[in-house]
């Protein structure tokens, strides 16, 4: 756990980081966010003492970091900065076997660590281990760098912009790999970020940071359910309720479907559908509960014909992955015109289903402020 | 396959090995001499220069710039690390100024100046030629330190390394290839200017040129200047080898 | 708010300077050949005058130790050097001009180790001021040449002849001027010629992938030769070429003498500027020239506003670099007959007479040193505004 307490850090007569506070608890993403200036980065070097404050105290674990030597703090708080700084004179492994060589690790040791690091990524290790970084395209180098930053296994990660410099592919990419990563390793991470989307996404917490102060700090539902002032509506943005469905995973939301496969009686279950009337469309799934399409029990007669009675056409395009979050769902309700979504998972299996009623509960949560 | 860089650099400078071979042969067998320059100038009556054996003047002259580069390399290495430090930053501008100034100076210019002070004579040439040969090895390694990119200077502080862990395994090894470069230069240099050191009484592949010079015999000027051209050629492109090994 | 400091650059200055007090401030030779003897400062000058060297050495001292960021201490340094740079000389010509020894009719008096030591450390003063006089133009530059102008009027008016260079100089004028404008004909043209091939050879290398390589292996070849086996291995050729063509005697052109000199410093002079062309083509960055052709502008346009204006401070640069090295090569062109300043060093070394050795290599240096400069001042104000020329690396 991280503890900062009323630390100032100044340049002269300018202040750069004006007496913050903050509370990370251990294994929580901690998102830092602001305009450029509001000191974000320069409150990240202060924890590993890249930069030493004027005035405060900063605790790990209840330590005061000014406790150690820089050096030795450094080599146990893994720091991933936007421009990846790995040595072009060094292969991929040299480079993530930098930090373990410091801390004298012996070299099997290493080389156990540096392939369970590869595991961990999804990186074929043979095919990088004895490339120079300048083999590597922009989204690898990002990984290999985060991997060197996990090398000697650290409590905690400072990420200053680590995906800034990649494209929007890519970014994407590598923060589905951050979570995953985060949620069966539970660092500390202290990460830097201009961008909102990107910090709703991955804080676990978010610090609003302006002119060195700490404007608001709040898990995002908050942030943009109850924005504190002026300033933090307006960063967050006027769309700030889809922004917050984003922190909804369809998961938690989606009901329990009606569903009927191809080789059951059809006619029957569509006839009690009727019966019962609490539901209108039925998902029809094929033998592995493969969603083929919906079936409209109102509209749809005895006997049941597969061509002229599943609407199948565009039913990829309705669908979203049981991975999705809530403002998917609605981003797909209102591009298709529906108001009911099927859930599925990655073999394209029926899990779910989810209604307009489900996000309007959630929306009508957040109390919306002029 | 071995990928040694010893086995790496012989593979690259084969053609210089080569040549060198050829080199060695021929500062042994004066015969061959003998029949070319005869072809040459059948009108003289001496080709080879009589007062040493063109392997003692080479000797001799390697033995000059041995020592003279291998002092100005280490101070001059010594120096560029020093002035890009945190302690010496106040330094690198003046040492910058001073360098450059110091270059426009024509090496002879130096040479014949040591000799009013220093005398005449072995000394005073390895004096004047560390202080000129100095000056390569100075620039090229700030211009190379300060060639690392600031990001990963941050990196391996962020990292953990001490400064001078940074400077043994980052800086250093990324200005590598410049700082080669300018140890090139300066022992390429000081070759041609330890060649005037004849002038000066300190013996070496100048003295058959001057010799040749004053008694109007071609032969002894070119028996001096094609060797020492050899020299001059084969150790610019032994080093060029180390020079590309690096990254 | 001032800043407190140690002022390292000065502190260096003035530790190098108080040193120099313990070395040899003034040589005294009974005659031009012999070696003659030193002697420190307080034993050659009088002792007000050793006061004042060693005060202001204090002085610069006390600067270096108390700085504070304004204006005056950012001057003193420079005011205290440039001093004491005039004062060594003219302290040196005093007392050349006023000691006098019957017995020694031709004493001959020059300025010792010590003596170019303390000018050397005046010269880091004048630098020292010059790193933090940024910006402000007149002020540098008055920091930078005051000194050096005042020894142009002590010598011109001449004030310094006493001392034993100048003695030398004296004797032997007429020689020295057309040894100097030799030596300036020479350089010049080998430069002229280098540039008129080499520009084109640069040229060549670019347009021609195949031509690109051993076009650069030859010049970087011939700037490995040392330059007395160069001038060597000219001689035999053009001997041969002269004994076959007899006529070509009548035009000076043989073994020895300017002709083998005047080749063998083209030959050098190439690799700059051909370096240094080949680099300016290469980074015209193609979408500028692609603009240019956008909106309109012929062939020739583009050449004449866009190409050459950005390569052309690249290609000067070369020129500069190839000025100051001819300047030097054809001091040893002395050796094969060529004339230039080099008569005066190697006829000094070869008689032992150290004055004339100074009588040669001064001025070469001077020479190297000014046309450096002048092809600096040249540079930048041929260079866009907006570009920055950068010193071609060595390599």
């Amino acid at each position: 756990m991280i503890q900062i307490q009323n630390v100032t850090k100044s340049y002269g007569t300018s202040i750069a980081v004006d007496n913050i506070s903050l509370e990370i608890p251990a294994g929580e993403t901690c998102c830092l966010i602001g305009p450029s200036g509001c000191g974000k980065s320069t409150a990240v070097k202060l924890i590993n003492r890249m930069l030493e404050p004027a005035s405060g105290r900063i605790f790990i674990d209840g330590k005061d970091t000014r406790d150690f030597k820089p050096e030795l703090l450094r080599r146990h708080i893994g720091y991933v900065i936007q421009n990846v700084g790995l040595f072009p004179h060094m292969t991929v492994a040299e480079n993530i076997a930098v930090v373990p060589q410091l801390l004298s690790w012996k070299k099997e040791k290493i080389e156990e660590r540096t392939e369970e690091l590869f595991r961990m990524m999804r990186m074929e290790s043979g095919h990088y281990l004895d490339k120079y970084p300048r083999e590597l395209s922009g989204g690898e180098a990002q990984r290999i760098g985060v991997a060197r930053a996990l090398a000697s296994d650290p409590e905690i990660l400072l990420m200053d912009e680590p995906f800034g410099a990649v494209d929007p592919l890519n970014r994407e990419a590598l923060q589905a790999e951050f979570m995953k990563i985060q949620s069966n390793l539970k660092k500390t991470v202290v990460f830097v970020t201009h961008d909102l989307d990107e910090a709703i996404r991955l804080g676990d917490r978010i610090a609003l940071m302006r002119e060195g102060k700490i404007v608001q700090y709040d898990t995002p539902e908050e942030i943009l359910a109850r924005p504190k002032n002026r300033f933090v509506s307006d960063f967050v943005g006027a769309d700030r309720a889809l922004k917050r469905l984003s922190r909804f995973p369809v998961s938690e939301f989606m009901k329990m479907p009606a569903s009927v496969k191809v080789n059951d009686d059809i006619d029957a279950f569509l006839a009690q559908t009727r019966k019962e009337g609490k539901t209108r469309f039925v998902w029809l799934l094929d033998e592995d509960e493969r969603l083929i399409g919906p079936v409209d029990s109102r509209h749809v007669r005895a006997p049941f014909n597969r061509e002229e009675d599943v609407m199948e056409a565009n039913c990829s395009a309705i669908t979203v992955r049981d991975s999705a979050t809530l403002r998917e769902v609605l981003s797909r309700m209102l591009g298709q015109g529906v108001k009911i979504i099927p859930v599925i998972d990655d073999d394209s299996r029926l899990v779910g289903e989810i209604s307009i009623l489900e996000i309007e509960k959630v929306t009508e949560e957040a109390a919306l402020e002029c | 396959m071995l990928k040694s860089p010893l086995k790496k650099f012989l593979r690259r400078s084969a053609g210089t090995i080569l040549l060198a071979g050829v080199f060695i042969y021929l500062i042994l067998d004066m015969n061959a001499w003998n029949l070319f320059l005869k072809t040459l100038f059948p009108e003289e009556t001496e080709w080879i220069y009589p007062r040493a054996m063109l392997i003692e003047l080479v000797g001799e002259h390697l033995l000059l710039v041995a020592i003279s580069s291998a002092l100005a390399v280490t101070a001059g290495i010594a120096t560029g690390i020093f002035v890009t430090r945190r302690s010496g930053k106040v330094y690198l501008q003046t040492v910058n100024d001073l360098t450059s100034l110091a270059q426009t100076f024509p090496p002879v210019a130096i040479l014949a100046l040591a000799v009013p002070f220093i005398g005449f004579g072995f000394k005073p040439t390895i004096a004047a030629l560390f202080l000129y040969s100095i000056l390569p090895v100075v620039r090229n390694t700030i211009s190379g330190i300060e060639a690392v990119p600031a990001p990963l200077i941050e990196a391996a502080f962020g990292m953990g390394m001490t400064r001078i862990q940074i400077l043994f395994k980052v800086e250093i090894p990324l200005a590598m290839k410049m700082i080669m470069a300018g140890i090139r230069i300066s022992v390429v240099m000081n070759i041609g200017t330890a060649t005037l050191g004849a002038i000066v009484g300190a013996g070496g592949l100048g003295v058959p040129i001057i010799s040749g010079l004053v008694r109007q015999n071609p032969a002894f000027v070119l028996e001096g200047a094609l060797t020492v051209c050899l020299l001059a050629v084969i150790t610019d492109r032994l080093i060029a080898g180390i020079e590309e090994g690096s990254f | 708010m001032y800043k407190v400091g140690i002022d390292k650059v000065t502190l260096a200055g003035a530790f190098i300077g108080l040193l120099s007090l313990g070395f040899h401030f003034v040589i005294l030779r009974p005659n031009r050949l012999s070696s003659g003897e030193g002697l420190l400062v307080w034993n050659a000058l009088p002792s007000p005058e050793t006061l004042l060297l060693v005060l202001l050495w204090i002085c610069a001292l006390g600067t270096a130790f108390s700085y504070r960021e304004n204006h005056a201490f950012r001057l003193a340094p420079g005011l205290i050097g440039n001093v004491i740079l005039v004062l060594v000389f003219l302290l040196t010509a005093r007392m050349a001009g006023s000691t006098t020894d019957p017995g020694l009719p031709f004493l001959r008096i020059s300025i010792g180790f010590g003596g170019w030591m303390m000018a050397f450390a005046a010269y880091i003063l004048i630098l020292s001021s010059q790193q933090k006089l940024t910006g402000r133009g007149g002020l540098r530059l008055c920091v930078s040449l005051s000194g050096m102008g005042a020894l142009v009027i002590l010598f011109a008016s001449g004030y310094m002849s006493d001392i034993s260079v100048i003695k030398e100089f004296s004797a032997r004028q007429g020689r020295f001027l057309s040894e100097l404008s030799q030596h300036l004909i020479l350089a010049g043209a080998s430069v002229c010629i280098a540039t008129v091939i080499g520009t084109g050879l640069g040229v060549w290398a670019f347009r021609s992938r195949f031509l690109e390589r051993p076009v650069f292996f030859f010049v970087n070849t011939v700037q490995t030769l040392p330059s007395l086996a160069l001038f060597g291995l000219m001689i035999a050729p053009l001997a041969l070429l002269s004994q076959k063509y007899p006529v070509l005697r009548d035009f000076g052109i043989q073994g020895i003498g300017w002709a083998p000199a005047l080749i063998a410093l083209s030959l050098y002079a190439l690799l700059p500027i051909t370096r240094n062309t080949y680099t300016s083509l290469r980074i015209l960055d193609p979408d500028v020239i692609e603009a240019g052709r956008g909106m309109g502008m012929s062939g020739l346009q583009v050449l004449w506003r866009v190409e050459i204006p950005l390569s052309l401070p690249i290609i000067l640069s070369g020129i500069r670099t190839a000025l100051v090295q001819s300047i030097g090569n054809t001091t040893v062109a002395a050796l094969i007959g060529a004339g230039g300043l080099g008569v005066f060093v190697f006829q000094g070394l070869g008689q032992a007479v150290p004055d004339l050795i100074l009588l040669g290599a001064v001025p070469v240096i001077l020479l190297s040193v000014f046309t450096d400069k002048l092809m600096a001042i040249l540079i930048h104000q041929i260079t866009p505004k907006g570009i920055e020329v950068q010193e071609a690396p060595a390599s």
